[in-house]
């Protein structure tokens, strides 16, 4: 009598269960759907910043004594290698900056925090990235190896604020 | 005996919310993991345009400052310039392929026709790597340039 009870028990449940289910079920896909339709369209990166041919790194700068035409990512690394001063490195952007007419913003470190530095022509760039709200999404990051040394470029360069 | 009919009724119920939520978490976890493998093969495509890029850049320059410092030369000479200027410019980037290892070892040509100079590098490689990936590139570079040295355009 009591196995009866109790599958009699299941039984009734068991279509209401199943409504249940079916209940919560359409609320997972609405809440899915809302939550798709509501969730903000991630940023797309300006294709500015990560066109090669846009990087400040790639553009030829002059090097003020030498007066010979270099790519700015070899004038950096001349500067991480102690070649040149850090008034040249900031001198060759700046000419550059003017020239185009451009801001930029370069923060440039050899193997970590070993040697690391931030140039920028505009006061209204501040000096850490993290405080700038602009060009916190259009940084570019580049890293390459140096004998074995990792250096990690990031750079902004583009509309001033 | 209710008891057993309750108790397999609210199993039912806990088993459909834990099917939304690890659902609900598949959902979410699927879309980060996506997007960090998308930003990596991202990272990896602008490495080797950006690499590439560079490698055409340099040639340039290279050409233009031997031409320069060399005017009046004849094509060997204007080579050997070319090797010289560009043993100073390698910085010895290790992503920066083979490109100074061609210029090194005379592996390039240039023509001259009437003002018109031409270099060709054959099978140049540049590489890039973002975490557990690695792309090589192979491309000619090939270049015209006016009696100054200044770039024209490419092949």
């Amino acid at each position: 009598m009591k196995n009866k009870k109790a599958s009699i028990g299941k039984i009734v449940s068991f279509p209401f269960v199943l409504i249940i289910v079916v209940v919560i079920m359409t609320a997972f896909m609405f809440a899915a759907i809302t939550y798709s339709s509501f969730k903000e369209p991630s940023y797309q990166k300006e294709a500015l910043s990560s066109m090669p041919e846009k990087s400040i790194l790639l553009k030829k700068v002059y090097l003020p004594l030498e007066n010979k035409e270099t790519l700015v990512l070899d004038v950096i690394i001349l500067r991480i290698e102690d070649e040149i001063t850090l008034d040249v490195l900031s001198k060759s952007l700046s000419d550059l900056a003017k020239k185009e007419n451009y801001c930029y913003f370069l923060n440039y470190q050899k193997d970590g925090i070993v040697q690391s530095n931030t140039l920028r022509n505009e006061q209204s760039i501040p000096k850490r990235r993290e405080n700038s709200l602009f060009i916190q999404d259009k940084l570019t990051k580049n890293e390459f190896l140096l004998d074995d040394k990792k250096i990690t470029i990031e750079s902004y360069f583009g509309a001033c604020p | 005996m209710n008891k057993k009919a309750d108790a397999s009724f609210l199993l039912c119920i806990l088993v459909a919310i834990a099917f939304c939520i690890a659902t609900f978490m598949a959902f979410i976890t699927s879309n980060a993991q996506l997007k960090e493998a998308s930003q990596d093969l991202e990272q990896l495509s602008i490495g080797i345009q950006f690499f590439q890029t560079y490698a055409v850049e340099e040639s340039k320059i290279i050409f233009k400052e031997s031409l320069i410092n060399c005017p009046s030369c004849s094509l060997e000479s204007l080579k050997r310039k070319i090797t010289e200027v560009s043993t100073e410019k390698d910085q010895h980037l290790e992503n920066s392929g083979n490109l100074f290892g061609k210029f090194r070892n005379s592996e390039f040509e240039i023509e001259k026709k009437e003002n018109l100079f031409t270099l060709k590098i054959p099978s140049v490689f540049v590489k890039s790597e973002s975490k557990n990936s690695e792309i090589t590139k192979n491309f000619d570079v090939c270049l015209y340039f006016d009696s100054q040295g200044e770039f024209i355009s490419e092949c």
